[in-house]
């Protein structure tokens, strides 16, 4: 059974101020097996929200449909929401001035875990993010990682088996988001159903089986973050150090480079290519007039975005 | 899940968990405005300060019957000025952004939304008991009826019925909520000067009468009036139902607003993650 179905997803905002309709979801259709762990990148207003809305029943689709694990999200609302688990970035979604505990016997009680249950329940999460020395700490004391850990807490209270992470390590210092990207593959393992919209390229790398690029309502393109890198491959960059002006001159006369560049003043210069046949001739030309010091690049995830999104690209 | 069950049993056994898991919500957010020490001195002095002012203001003008019919007015009416808070705090959710994870929680998000308001509900019972209290001291209080055993019951309902009605104005400002203080402050103050508690609801014209009728605090007020006085039981008992009735009246309102505005929010796209 597919973990997410959707076909023909649309969702129209009504314009409060006579304009027109906002097309925030235009005829998405997608699936994800049970046990993916799928990235959703976009710039803001790209339709990744809407989406997580809509599959987390919190909104209704304007046209099309979407199952999670075979149950309409628009008719079946009360089969779908003990599956999901649902996990913000931001300060949002805690009760501040409850302790981690009872925030978690909180959600329990509304995640309908009987009650003799709830207790182990709690500890055993509290335990698995790291947070049972905090347990009966209040909220509010807690740095910007561990609010995100319990958050995750949180969404795990009724074991869902599909959970949307939606920016989920905003404004995490590295060491923390990189703890909780651990506990995200651990998550995985067990084979749960991750569906994750973020910004950050090297997250949605590390985590992702596979990566939506989605924008103005529309996915893009489904492919693994490596396949998405070969998009690219034809803007691979070759940077080099030394080389005079003559050899620039060559270098931008060479089919398939696009631009010659120097990066910095005294940093050496790179090379755009277009063509992914370009590579081989130009690293021969360096090799022959001297050049030792030469540098190819992967091209990473925010290239394939910037690439296919346009310079709309992270700042919109 | 092997581990829920669906019996409708359960369920409201589970409602009545989910209630004080929001209890206890709405007890941390008490303890937010209010310590003990500034509950009596900051709280309860403005209240029974504000109330004073009438009483006094009805022995110097009036005779003994002005005096106690002010005196019980205001001491009973801070329960209703008390629990009517709970329509703030039904738009808090939306502050804390839980609300989008209580509609897409299995449970019902109204016992939740009920625990943690109610909290005001008990600050209304308490601050009428404590301003009754006080005033019975201050003024040398007796009241003639045997009925006033009764009070404390009206006192309940008096302040139930404003917490419906409370609960109703949430739902309705759960989308409205930078209005909230306003409403607040305009049903406050429109129940307290039309509903009797310093001038008779006879006063009025018909269809201000008519209004009051409908709304919480007026019947029961009448009701406590006729008991402390050692008035006909039969009419007592009248207004108490008829407070019963209204309040029975805002519950089911309430409710319904709530369910209807809450998931609502589901087609018209006003529930926000964050």
């Amino acid at each position: 059974m597919l973990a997410i179905e959707t076909h023909g997803l649309t969702r129209k905002y009504a314009s409060r101020n006579g304009r027109a309709d906002i097309l925030a979801l235009d005829g998405v259709s997608m699936s994800m097996e049970e046990g993916e762990v799928r990235g959703l990148l976009g710039p803001n207003g790209a339709g990744k929200t809407t989406l997580v809305k809509i599959l987390s029943t919190v909104l209704l689709p304007s046209a099309g449909w979407a199952r999670v694990l075979g149950h309409d999200v628009a008719t079946e609302t009360q089969a779908v929401r003990p599956l999901i688990g649902i996990v913000f970035g931001g300060d949002k979604g805690l009760y501040t001035r409850l302790t981690a505990r009872q925030n978690l016997e909180y959600w329990a009680a509304l995640y309908q875990v009987p009650a003799a249950q709830t207790r182990a329940r709690v500890e055993q999460l509290l335990a698995r993010t790291g947070l049972a020395e905090r347990a009966d700490h209040f909220v509010q004391t807690f740095s910007r990682g561990m609010k995100q850990r319990l958050h995750l807490a949180r969404g795990l209270i009724g074991d869902a088996r599909i959970l949307y992470l939606d920016e989920p390590t905003l404004g995490m210092d590295p060491m923390a988001a990189r703890d909780f990207r651990q506990i995200v593959r651990d998550l995985r393992r067990e084979g749960r159903t991750i569906l994750i919209t973020t910004h950050d390229m090297a997250e949605a790398e590390a985590l992702c089986d596979r990566v939506a690029l989605i924008d103005h309502g529309k996915v893009l393109a489904v492919e693994t973050p490596a396949r998405l890198s070969e998009y690219v491959a034809k803007f691979e960059r070759i940077d080099f150090d030394g080389g005079d002006l003559d050899l620039i001159e060559r270098l931008e006369q060479q089919p398939g480079v696009s631009a010659v560049k120097k990066a910095a003043p005294g940093s050496g210069h790179r090379i755009e290519l277009s063509s992914e046949t370009a590579q081989q001739n130009v690293l021969s030309l360096l090799v022959a007039r001297g050049v030792t010091s030469i540098r190819t690049s992967r091209p990473s995830l925010e290239e394939v975005y910037v690439h296919l999104i346009g310079d709309r690209g992270l700042t919109v | 899940m092997s581990t829920r069950l669906h019996s409708s049993g359960w369920r409201e056994l589970n409602a009545l968990r989910v209630f004080r898991q929001g209890l206890v919500v709405g007890y941390r957010d008490f303890r937010d405005f209010w310590s003990l020490k500034s509950w009596l001195f900051g709280w309860m002095l403005r209240i029974s300060t504000n109330a004073f002012a009438w009483v006094l203001l009805g022995r110097v003008v009036g005779s003994e019957a002005r005096l106690e019919y002010l005196l019980v007015g205001n001491a009973i009416a801070t329960g209703p000025a008390a629990a009517l808070w709970a329509s703030n705090a039904t738009t808090w959710a939306r502050y804390d952004g839980t609300h989008p994870l209580l509609v897409i929680a299995p449970s019902s998000l109204i016992p939740a939304v009920m625990g943690r308001t109610s909290i005001w509900l008990f600050n209304g019972l308490t601050t009428s008991a404590a301003t009754f209290a006080l005033f019975t001291l201050a003024f040398d209080y007796r009241p003639a009826g045997g009925g006033a055993l009764w009070v404390p019951f009206v006192v309940l309902l008096v302040c139930a019925s404003t917490y419906f009605f409370a609960l109703f104005m949430g739902a309705l400002l759960s989308n409205r909520s930078r209005w909230r203080n306003m409403a607040l402050d305009i049903a406050g103050t429109s129940l307290l000067a039309f509903s009797g508690v310093s001038v008779p609801v006879s006063f009025w014209p018909a269809w201000v009468q008519a209004v009051v009728a409908v709304l919480p605090v007026s019947h029961g007020l009448h009701a406590a009036r006729i008991l402390l006085e050692g008035g006909p039981w039969h009419e007592a008992w009248r207004s108490l139902a008829l407070e019963l009735l209204v309040g029975a009246g805002w519950l089911a309102v309430g409710l319904f607003t709530m369910d209807r505005l809450f998931n609502g929010g589901r087609a018209d796209g006003t529930i926000e993650l964050t």
